[in-house]
Order: structure tokens, then C-alpha cells, then sequence
């Protein structure tokens, strides 16, 4: 990401209008019916390979988080697949756990919800370990509501820009393993520290003008992990590139006295992957810290926003190692998480 | 030690409609009558209700007993009440309404795709009263009274929460079934997850 640029690509569906979508290349994961199945199964099949203690005992959790799942699956020849709780089958069966995984469908704060939910099993012994993962594809069925609904941008998306005229829509499926015994990883990626969810009460398609459930759950996470907003060296946003949840978010940041931390959001690389946009970005902006980075806001080139931010044009070196990552969605539901970067 | 305690309990089942026990309304065999007739039997402000799809109404109706004059949940501050909701379907059947549309007339409607996801019936429930405490909706093929119980005691020891309206709803072909329950902590906890297995194996 800090070498290359968007990935976003346009494309023409033939009944419907066109779009500049973030899709996952087919020579990691083919097309064909069953292709979120495969995907769960190549990425978890991956987190297994790595883990030293692959026993997935009754002290394991699985958190899956996910708004749509199968989606592509309803009205095929087989319907089950389009029911969430059918993906938990199939992960537990896969993967073997003990525990029924948990499906986690807070809109587009499913993944930041769902790592919010882990870190607070484990801190109170109901786990000692679990699995994060996060998935939603690219389908017509989404694309043609957001567009719908007038949220789509038909240029690659630009979160925070003045110019932004809506999101681009991206697929992902990403896991991480959180555990309260780093032994049992080759890599480590940081720590969790805390997390709040929080609701606007407001509207159920559109955020809260004042950002209200946005704050309650940054402050929330804050109060709980006892941090400041001077803590924190980097915000990773929700950052969906539409007029109102970047206006939203820039006025929750600036009641947080987050105005002068560097923020970003990443949905200009990639899109927005929906329920797994929270793993998938939390996992990259640790990773960017441990590596020193605070990465840009891809295709950003004037700041505006109604609230004051410091909303990165380039990549900047990072000057600490505590991450707030937020996420937000419909049916007015927030959600923050603080981290520590591993050797930032 | 504290406990978990469940205060007040309500049951859907198909129009027949309990709160603590006692029967509020009761089946006509008409899925969205049943549900219209359940909410007229409630004494509290629903204005968005006729606007919801029917998970949402599902959702409103089962825990608006809590939220009337005298309803256990009025003496808790709003941004210390959480939602737990779980269920199998979560928005299918408005999935299922939003793409034959799609399909048939290539029209994506606007309002109807906003209620394609299972945790609107979450926010509505939050918009209704006022609500801006931490919020899980869980899917399950069954009810999973552990992983109901876990997120409760999550939502109040750590997310600050001091009641929590916790719940189980389905509605698909034709059926409709929910049961919710206000839980807190107290010092004598009530949390049995045998009965609790038993109220929804019962009750759906």
C-alpha cells in the first residue's frame, strides 16, 4: 500500500449502472458458486497453518463477522447457504471447534464489534483464545441498494475529500487470532486494549449529524482502557468517501479532541468490504505502525469536512504505538477499539 | 459474587402474545394482523411501526412491554440499556422481498434494501426508545442460551451497560416466534440455562 496506489477497478454490469469496485483477483480465489465458502476456507486454512496449539478446544472462540454473507446464494438451488448461521456450521466443521463460532452482524461495525466482543471474552475468562474473521463479497444485491440510495461514487472513492460523492464497494475476508498467550503465535501483530459499541438512536440508514453514537463509543473505549485522546498517535476511521459518514466521523473526532491526531481511512485502496472492513483495516494499520507508517487517505487531495481533522494526504512516520480504530453503520451502530502496536 | 438476574420475560409466538405469563393478544392465523393486533394491545408509542418490515415489528412488539409506564426497563438511563438480539433468518425474508423486485422489475428499492440487514431490527429498537447503549446482533441456528448469556454479561460488566433486553427472534415462511427478557445483575442471579433452553424450545 505505501508503493502502490488504489485497486479499485471500473466496471459495466449489463442491467445495471456502472461502478468502480474493489474485488479480490481471481487467481487467488476463483469465481463459481460456492467462491465465499472456498475463500473462509483458503484464509482460515492459512490462520491454522501458523497456529502452534491447532487443538481448537472449548477455550477457543470463533467470531465471525459478516452483513451479508452468501448473499449471491438466494433464489440459486441451494438457499441454506444465504442463512448466516450456516456459515458458522460450516467454519466449525472446518476448522473444528468445540464452540459454536459466533456470527456478529452489526452492519458495517460488524468487524470492529466483533474484535470489541473477543477482547472482552477473553479479558473476562470466558476464552482464553479466539479466532476473528471477517467476510463479505462483492454482489449485486448490495451494489444496487447503495446505489440506490445514492452512496456510491462512479469514480474510486475519496474518504475525507471535499469533492467525495459517495463509496466505492470492496470485498475482503480477513482473520486474526487473538489470545491471551502470544506464545501461541509466529507473528504478532499488537495488543487489544479495549472497545465500546454505541447507538445514534437517530436514523437507521443515515449517522447522527453530531456524531453523538460515534463519541459514546470513543469515549467509552477510552474510559475503559483509562486513555486520553493525547495517547493516541493514529485513528484508523471508518471512512467510507459518502458526504454523511465522513462528516459525521470528522465532527465525532473533533468532540473527542482527536482534531490533531494523524487519521485515515482505507477505503480508497480497496473499498468498502462491509462486515469485514474492521479486521481487514485493523490488521493493516497495526501492521503499518509496526512498521513505523501512519499510511495516507488514498486519493485524498483536499480535506473537507465540517469537523477539524488531520486527515493524511501522504504517509507519515508514526510518532507512537496506540491505534483507535472506529467503524459505523446502519442501523445507527458505532464502534471503537484501542490497540497497542507490537514494536511500533 | 453477583449474578445475572432476568427480570420480566415476553413470549410471541404466532399472534399469541405473553408478557410474564399473562396473554395480550392472541392468533388470528394472519401473520401481519397478528402483528398489528400485538402492538395495538400495547400501552407505548410506536411510530415508526407501520413503516418496519416485519422482523423489526417482530422485534418492537416483543420487547415493548419494558418500555410502557410501569415497564421494568423505565428506571434505568437510556444510555446504560444494551440489546442482545439473536436469530436464525435475521433479514431473510425482507432479502427475499428486496430481490424478487430486483429480479422481476431490475428496480432496487431503496426502502426496502435499508432493511436488509438483521441488526435494523436492533436500531429501530434503539431509534424507538431513545437508546444509545451497546448493542449484538448474533445469529444461531438454534437459540444458543451460552453465547446469549456471554454477550449479556459482556454488554453489562464491560461495555458498562446496567440492564440489557435481551432476545430471540425468527420470522420466516410464515412463522413468527420471538422471546426477550430484560437481564441485569443482583445479587441473587436467576440465569438457568436449562430453563432458559426450555422457555425457548417452548416458545420458539
Amino acid at each position: 500500500m505505501r508503493g502502490g496506489g488504489s485497486a479499485l477497478q471500473p466496471i459495466a454490469p449489463a442491467d445495471g449502472p456502472p461502478a468502480v469496485v474493489g474485488m479480490i483477483p481471481e487467481e487467488l480465489i476463483a469465481p463459481g458458486p460456492d467462491r465465499l465458502y472456498r475463500l473462509v476456507d483458503r484464509v482460515l486454512g492459512n490462520v491454522l497453518d501458523e497456529l502452534s496449539q491447532p487443538a481448537l478446544n472449548e477455550r477457543w472462540g470463533c467470531y465471525i463477522a459478516t452483513t451479508k454473507g452468501d448473499i449471491e446464494a438466494l433464489g440459486s438451488a441451494d438457499p441454506d447457504r444465504v442463512r448466516l448461521p450456516y456459515l458458522a456450521d460450516h467454519i466449525q466443521r472446518k476448522a473444528g471447534f468445540a464452540k459454536r463460532p459466533w456470527i456478529i452482524s452489526n452492519a458495517c461495525a460488524s468487524g470492529t464489534s466483533a474484535i470489541a466482543v473477543a477482547g472482552a471474552a477473553i479479558a473476562r475468562g470466558h476464552i482464553d483464545h479466539a479466532i476473528l474473521l471477517g467476510v463479505d463479497l462483492l454482489s449485486r444485491f448490495v451494489l444496487r441498494g447503495f446505489q440506490a440510495l445514492h452512496a456510491v461514487s462512479e469514480a474510486p472513492c475519496t474518504p475525507f475529500d471535499a469533492a467525495r460523492d459517495g463509496t466505492s464497494l470492496g470485498e475482503a475476508c480477513a482473520a486474526v487470532v487473538l489470545t491471551n498467550d502470544p506464545h501461541i503465535l509466529p507473528n504478532k501483530l499488537g495488543t487489544f486494549l479495549s472497545g465500546s459499541i454505541a447507538h445514534d438512536a437517530n436514523h437507521i440508514s443515515g449517522p447522527s449529524r453530531t456524531g453523538e453514537g460515534l463519541v459514546r463509543a470513543i469515549h467509552g473505549a477510552c474510559n475503559k482502557a483509562q486513555i486520553t485522546a493525547s495517547d493516541i498517535h493514529a485513528i484508523n476511521a471508518h471512512g467510507t468517501g459518502t458526504d454523511y459518514n465522513d462528516g459525521m466521523e470528522s465532527i465525532a473526532f473533533e468532540r473527542c479532541e482527536l482534531s490533531a491526531v494523524p487519521m485515515s481511512g482505507y477505503k480508497g485502496w480497496f473499498g468498502h468490504t462491509l462486515g469485514a472492513a474492521g479486521v481487514l483495516e485493523t490488521i493493516l494499520a497495526l501492521e503499518a505502525l509496526n512498521n513505523g507508517w501512519v499510511l495516507r487517505n488514498e486519493g485524498l487531495v483536499n480535506v473537507g469536512v465540517p469537523g477539524k481533522v488531520n486527515a493524511l494526504l501522504k504517509d507519515e512516520r508514526a510518532s507512537g504505538d496506540l491505534l483507535l480504530k472506529t467503524s459505523s453503520g446502519f442501523g445507527g451502530c458505532n464502534a471503537a477499539i484501542l490497540l497497542q502496536a507490537w514494536k511500533a | 459474587m453477583e449474578g445475572m438476574r432476568i427480570l420480566s420475560t415476553t413470549t410471541y409466538r404466532n399472534g399469541r402474545f405473553t408478557v410474564d405469563g399473562k396473554e395480550l393478544a392472541s392468533s388470528t392465523g394472519d401473520i401481519d394482523q397478528d402483528l398489528t393486533n400485538a402492538w395495538a394491545a400495547m400501552k407505548v408509542e410506536l411510530p415508526r411501526f407501520v413503516r418496519m418490515d416485519r422482523n423489526s415489528k417482530l422485534v418492537s412488539i416483543a420487547a415493548a412491554p419494558f418500555f410502557t409506564a410501569e415497564g421494568i426497563i423505565t428506571k434505568y438511563p437510556k444510555d446504560r440499556i444494551g440489546m442482545v438480539i439473536m436469530g436464525t433468518h435475521g433479514s431473510m425474508e425482507t432479502d427475499q422481498r428486496y430481490l424478487d423486485q430486483l429480479l422481476a422489475e431490475n428496480h432496487a428499492s431503496p426502502g426496502l434494501f435499508v432493511y436488509t440487514l438483521p441488526n435494523i431490527a436492533m436500531g429501530e429498537l434503539s431509534i424507538q426508545h431513545g437508546l444509545h447503549g451497546s448493542g449484538l446482533c448474533l445469529l444461531s441456528e438454534a437459540p444458543d442460551v451460552g453465547q446469549l448469556r456471554d454477550a449479556c454479561e459482556i454488554l453489562l460488566r464491560d461495555h458498562d451497560m446496567e440492564a440489557v433486553i435481551c432476545g430471540w427472534a425468527n420470522i420466516f415462511a410464515g412463522s413468527a416466534v420471538a422471546t426477550f427478557m430484560v437481564v441485569t445483575t443482583g445479587k441473587e442471579g436467576n440465569w438457568d440455562n436449562d430453563e432458559l433452553e426450555r422457555i425457548f424450545n417452548e416458545h420458539g
